[in-house]
């Protein structure tokens, strides 16, 4: 070997491993959305534990106002729950039996629907019975509230149905069914606290 | 001048709490409304932390799990 040669040496290392998401992009930023939600509906639901406790002689509803159809929403509750399950199946057979998958997706759309219309009948009768959002505390609580879990729920439901489009043509991603069903999650788990809150 | 200025001011701290409401949520004395103070600043103390550390567990097990495949 010359002087002028030099001698190079190379260090053949494996190939570096590369690691999955913990978390797909979507979900993580649904999560902090939810975050967020999760705080606006703690704060108004405080805010009617409170109210509800000054009023003088526990007389909840006030003198004048109607009852909440708390047997009918319980219905409904068990339709949103219900949705909310067939969606964990359908989720868990997205991978290995699209068809199936389909299937339950639409199953849970429609669940979701069910609940989001008999809310809206139930809207009609109580606003027919004279609870409006100014007619008291009572009201503006319950519109305020219970109307924006059914705006959250007509959003949710609407990201549903774009799924099961894009499912039907084969385009919808693992990570996009996630993102999808986590924020379903977050209606249906929500509901029952605002159920008890309200409602009882 | 200076004397009488501040001998007003000692004045109106003696008489201005008794005026104003000091605290903003000390207007109602009912058991019942002190525990759902009591109950909702609990609650929206916890939630947040309760949440944050709900995800940090989550992310955790998601990392271990992945670790172990």
């Amino acid at each position: 070997m010359s002087a002028d040669t030099i001698a190079l040496t190379f260090e053949v290392r494996p190939p570096p491993t590369v690691r999955p998401k913990l978390i797909a992009d979507g979900v993580m930023g649904m999560l902090v959305f939810i975050f967020t939600e999760v705080m606006m509906f703690a704060g108004l639901v405080s805010a009617h534990t409170i109210v509800r406790s000054q009023v003088a002689g526990g007389m909840w509803p006030p003198y004048g106002q109607p009852r909440l159809p708390v047997g009918e929403t319980a219905g409904n509750t068990a339709a949103l729950l219900a949705s909310g399950v067939v969606l964990v199946f359908a989720y868990r057979a997205f991978r290995t039996e699209p068809a199936r998958a389909r299937l339950l997706l639409m199953v849970s759309i429609v669940l979701g629907s069910f609940f989001v219309g008999s809310q809206g009948v139930e809207w009609v009768a109580l606003l027919g019975e004279g609870l409006t959002l100014t007619s008291s505390t009572y009201g503006s609580f319950f519109y305020v509230i219970v109307g924006g879990h059914a705006l959250h729920a007509v959003v949710a439901l609407g990201a549903m149905v774009w799924a099961w489009m894009r499912m039907t043509k084969d385009r919808l991603t693992a990570a996009e069914l996630a993102t999808v069903s986590t924020f379903w999650y977050f209606v249906v788990l929500v509901w029952p606290v605002l159920y008890l809150k309200v409602y009882l | 001048m200076r004397t009488s200025v501040v001998l007003l001011a000692l004045v109106l701290l003696l008489v201005l709490p008794d005026v104003v409401l000091a605290c903003p949520v000390c207007f109602d004395a009912s058991d019942e409304n002190r525990q759902a103070f009591l109950a909702t600043t609990v609650f929206l103390s916890l939630l947040p932390l309760g949440m944050v550390a709900g995800v940090g567990l989550w992310i955790r097990k998601r990392s271990k799990e992945l670790d172990e495949d």
